[in-house]
C-alpha cells in the first residue's frame, strides 16, 4: 500500500482475477506416476480382457468378446465370484462384530494397558500377510499341525479340524489378517465420542446395556461401516491367504486370475476376470459409500 | 430432615483431597450454588451426588434415603452437563424424549411431555433439529429441557452456561431462575462464577481445597465474609494491615481512627469493600493516597488510588458529580460499618 486514499478499489482488483498456477504443478508429479502406474496398466488389462488366445498361437491382438462371453456364461467362472463375495461379507461380519467389541474395550483400558493392547492389535500389521497365513497353516494344516497334533494326541479328536482348503479355514485367516483395519476405523470413530454422552444417558435412567445400543453404537455406525468398506475390498481382492489356505482346490477370483496368467498363460481370460472383480468391486463400493453417506448425513455436516 | 443431606462427604484421590468433610443440607425447592475456583471440589462433589464418583466416606442421603447404593441411573436426577452431552444421532424431540422413553412413558403422554418442555424453554420450532444445526444457546436449551422433562428430584447443573457469550448468559441466567422458581425443582449449581452464583442462588456454598468455606444466602456471604477466602473471591474488597485499641474502642488503619464497638485486641486486618470507599476533603479524615488509574464503567467509576506503596480499589457511582482524576491527591474513608475486622494473619495470595 503507498498509503493513498483509494485502498478499497486497489485490492480487490489483483487478487482474484488470475488465480496461481503452482497448485497444478505441485501435484503433477503426483498425477504423472498414478496415471503410469494405475490407469496406463489397468487400461492395458481392460484392453487385454478383449484379444483372443490359443493354445498353440499365443495372445492375438484382436477385438473379441470370447472371454467375457465365457466369464459371464461358464457356471464355473459364477461359483468362483459367489464363494469370493460370500468369504468376503463373513470375514466382513466376523471383523465388524469382533473389531468393533474390541475396540470398545481398547478405548475402555486404562493408561499403560491401551497403549500396549493397542500394540498387540496393530503390531500383526507389521508382519507379512503370508507369514500370518502360513502362521494359521502350521497350526491347523492337516495332521501335521500343532494345534491337530495336540487335540489328536491328547484323544480329543481322531480327525484333523478340517481348516486347510475350506471356506471357514480361508475366513477365519482373513478375519485375523483384516481386524486391525476395522479395529483402527472403530477407534477413530470412539475417540470422537464424547465421554460426558454417556454419563447423560445414565443419569436419564438408561442401563448400560442400552447406553451401548442406542447411545454408542449408532454414533459409532459410520465407523464400522467405514471399516466394513476397508475390509470387504481387501478381503474380496486379497490373494496371498486364499491361495495359501485355499490353495487350488477352493478359487476365488484373484486366485484364478493368477492361475489363468501363470498357469494356463491365458492372459485375456485371466484379464478378464480381473476386470469383471475390479467393477464389481467399485459398484459394490461406491453404493456402499453413498448409502453409508446419505444415512448418516447429519453427522457428517 | 432436610431434602438432600451431604453429611462429611470425603474424596481422596490417593493424598490429594479432592472434597474434605464436606456437610451440607439442601431444602426442597432450594437452589444452591457450589462456588469455587478451578480444582476446589466443586464438581467433584456434583459427581458424587449424581452417582459418577464414589465418595471416599461420608453419606448422601436424599429424601431421608442413602444414595451409596443407587446407580446414577436409579437416581432420578437430572444433569445439564457442561459440555451438554446431547445425543448426536438423535433431533431435539429424540433428545429429549429419550429419559421418559427409558422411564416407560407412554408414547402419547410422551409427546405431551415432550411438547410441553420444549416450549418452556422456548424451542417448539427446534424438535426436528439435530444438535449439530443449533447454536450454544439452542443446545444448553436441549440439555435443560431434557433434564428437565423426567421432573427430576434434583436439577444438577455443572457450569452450565460457561459456554456461552456474555450476553447470552445474562439471558440464560434470567430464564433459568424463572425456570426454576416456577417448577420448584431443587437445583444444585457448580460454577466459578461468583456473580452467576449469586444472581442465581438462594444460598452459596463458597468452597476452597475441597471445604465450605462459608455457606449463606449471597448477600450475606458478600456483605459478612467469613474467611479472608471468601471475602477476596466475592468480588472485589481491599484489605488493610491496622490496629486496635479496645480500650479507647477505635481501629487505627494508616494513622487513621474508625470507632469501633468492642474490637479484638492487637494486630488486625481490615478489609472494606470497593464500593464503600468515598472521596473525603483532602484536609478531613481518612487515608492519603493518589489516584493512579481511572477507568470509565458506564454506570460507574472504577478507581486505583496508591496509598503507601499499597494499590486501593475504590468504586464511584456515576451520580453525576465531580470526581477526581489521574495524579490527584485525594483522602479516602469509610464508615465503621463498612470495615470487616480479623485479627491480624499473612495473606496469602
Amino acid at each position: 500500500m503507498t498509503g493513498e486514499a483509494q485502498p478499497a478499489s486497489a485490492l480487490p482488483a489483483v487478487a482474484p482475477e488470475r488465480p496461481s498456477r503452482a497448485p497444478y504443478y505441485l501435484v503433477a508429479p503426483a498425477c504423472l506416476l498414478f496415471i503410469a502406474i494405475v490407469l496406463v496398466p489397468i487400461a492395458m488389462t481392460v484392453l487385454l480382457s478383449f484379444h483372443d488366445w490359443g493354445q498353440y498361437k499365443g495372445i492375438e491382438r484382436v477385438f473379441i468378446l470370447k472371454n467375457w462371453r465365457e466369464v459371464v456364461t461358464d457356471s464355473y467362472f459364477l461359483e468362483v465370484f459367489v464363494r469370493t463375495f460370500r468369504i468376503a461379507v463373513l470375514v466382513t461380519l466376523v471383523c465388524a462384530v469382533l473389531g468393533s467389541i474390541e475396540a470398545y474395550i481398547l478405548n475402555r483400558m486404562g493408561s499403560p494397558w491401551r497403549a500396549i493392547f493397542l500394540v498387540v492389535v496393530l503390531g500383526p500389521l507389521l508382519i507379512s500377510v503370508v507369514a500370518r497365513t502360513l502362521g494359521w497353516a502350521l497350526l491347523f494344516g492337516g495332521t501335521s499341525g500343532v494345534v491337530n497334533q495336540a487335540l489328536i494326541g491328547l484323544g480329543v479328536l481322531s480327525q484333523p479340524i478340517p481348516f486347510m482348503f475350506t471356506e471357514t479355514g480361508v475366513v477365519v485367516a482373513l478375519s485375523h489378517v483384516l481386524m486391525p483395519f476395522m479395529v483402527l476405523s472403530v477407534w477413530a470413530a470412539l475417540q470422537r465420542l464424547e465421554p460426558q454422552v454417556e454419563s447423560a444417558a445414565a443419569s436419564l435412567g438408561a442401563s448400560q446395556g442400552t447406553i451401548l445400543w442406542r447411545i454408542v453404537l449408532p454414533q459409532i455406525a459410520p465407523g464400522i461401516l467405514a471399516g466394513a468398506i476397508i475390509v470387504f475390498a481387501l478381503a474380496a481382492s486379497a490373494f496371498a491367504t486364499p491361495s495359501i489356505i485355499g490353495g487350488r482346490r477352493l478359487k476365488v477370483a484373484s486366485t484364478l486370475a493368477y492361475d489363468e496368467f501363470l498357469n494356463t498363460l491365458n492372459w485375456p481370460l485371466g484379464a478378464a476376470v480381473a476386470v469383471l472383480l475390479l467393477i464389481a468391486l467399485v459398484l459394490i463400493i461406491v453404493s456402499a459409500n453413498r448409502l453409508v453417506e446419505w444415512r448418516y448425513r447429519e453427522m457428517f455436516r | 430432615m432436610s431434602f438432600l443431606v451431604l453429611d462429611r462427604l470425603t474424596k481422596r484421590y490417593d493424598a490429594h483431597h479432592a472434597v474434605r468433610e464436606l456437610s451440607l443440607a439442601v431444602e426442597q425447592g432450594e437452589f444452591v450454588a457450589l462456588l469455587g475456583p478451578s480444582g476446589c471440589g466443586k464438581t467433584t462433589t456434583l459427581q458424587m451426588i449424581a452417582g459418577f464418583v464414589q465418595p471416599t466416606s461420608g453419606r448422601i442421603a436424599l429424601e431421608g434415603r442413602d444414595l451409596a447404593a443407587i446407580k446414577p441411573s436409579q437416581r432420578g436426577l437430572g444433569i445439564v452437563f457442561q459440555s451438554y452431552a446431547l445425543f448426536p444421532h438423535m433431533t431435539t424431540a429424540e433428545n429429549v424424549a429419550f429419559g421418559l422413553e427409558m422411564q416407560g412413558v407412554a408414547k402419547a403422554e410422551r409427546e405431551q411431555r415432550v411438547g410441553d418442555v420444549l416450549a418452556m424453554v422456548g424451542l417448539g420450532q427446534l424438535a426436528d433439529r439435530f444438535p449439530r444445526r443449533m447454536s450454544g444457546g439452542q443446545q444448553q436449551r436441549v440439555a435443560l429441557a431434557r433434564a428437565l422433562v423426567i421432573r427430576p428430584r434434583i436439577l444438577l447443573l455443572d457450569e452450565p452456561l460457561s459456554n456461552l457469550d456474555a450476553k447470552l448468559r445474562e439471558e440464560m441466567q434470567i430464564e433459568l431462575r424463572q425456570i426454576q422458581r416456577t417448577l420448584g425443582t431443587t437445583t444444585i449449581l457448580v460454577t466459578h462464577d461468583q456473580s452467576e452464583a449469586m444472581a442465581l442462588a438462594d444460598r452459596i456454598v463458597v468452597m476452597n481445597k475441597g471445604t465450605a468455606e462459608q455457606i449463606g444466602p449471597p448477600h450475606e456471604t458478600y456483605e459478612w465474609p467469613a474467611t479472608p477466602f471468601v471475602a477476596e473471591f466475592l468480588g472485589k474488597t481491599n484489605v488493610f494491615s491496622g490496629s486496635s485499641d479496645p480500650a479507647r474502642g477505635v481501629v487505627i488503619v494508616a494513622g487513621n481512627e474508625w470507632p469501633v464497638a468492642a474490637p479484638t485486641a492487637g494486630a488486625v486486618d481490615v478489609t472494606v469493600r470497593p464500593e464503600r470507599v468515598r472521596f473525603a476533603s483532602v484536609d478531613g479524615h481518612g487515608i492519603a493516597a493518589t489516584i493512579k488509574t481511572r477507568i470509565f464503567q458506564g454506570n460507574h467509576w472504577l478507581y486505583q488510588a496508591v496509598a503507601d506503596g499499597r494499590t486501593i480499589t475504590i468504586i464511584q457511582q456515576n451520580a453525576g458529580g465531580v470526581n477526581p482524576v489521574e495524579g490527584d491527591s485525594v483522602r479516602l474513608d469509610w464508615n465503621s460499618d463498612d470495615m470487616r475486622i480479623r485479627p491480624s494473619r499473612e495473606i496469602v495470595s
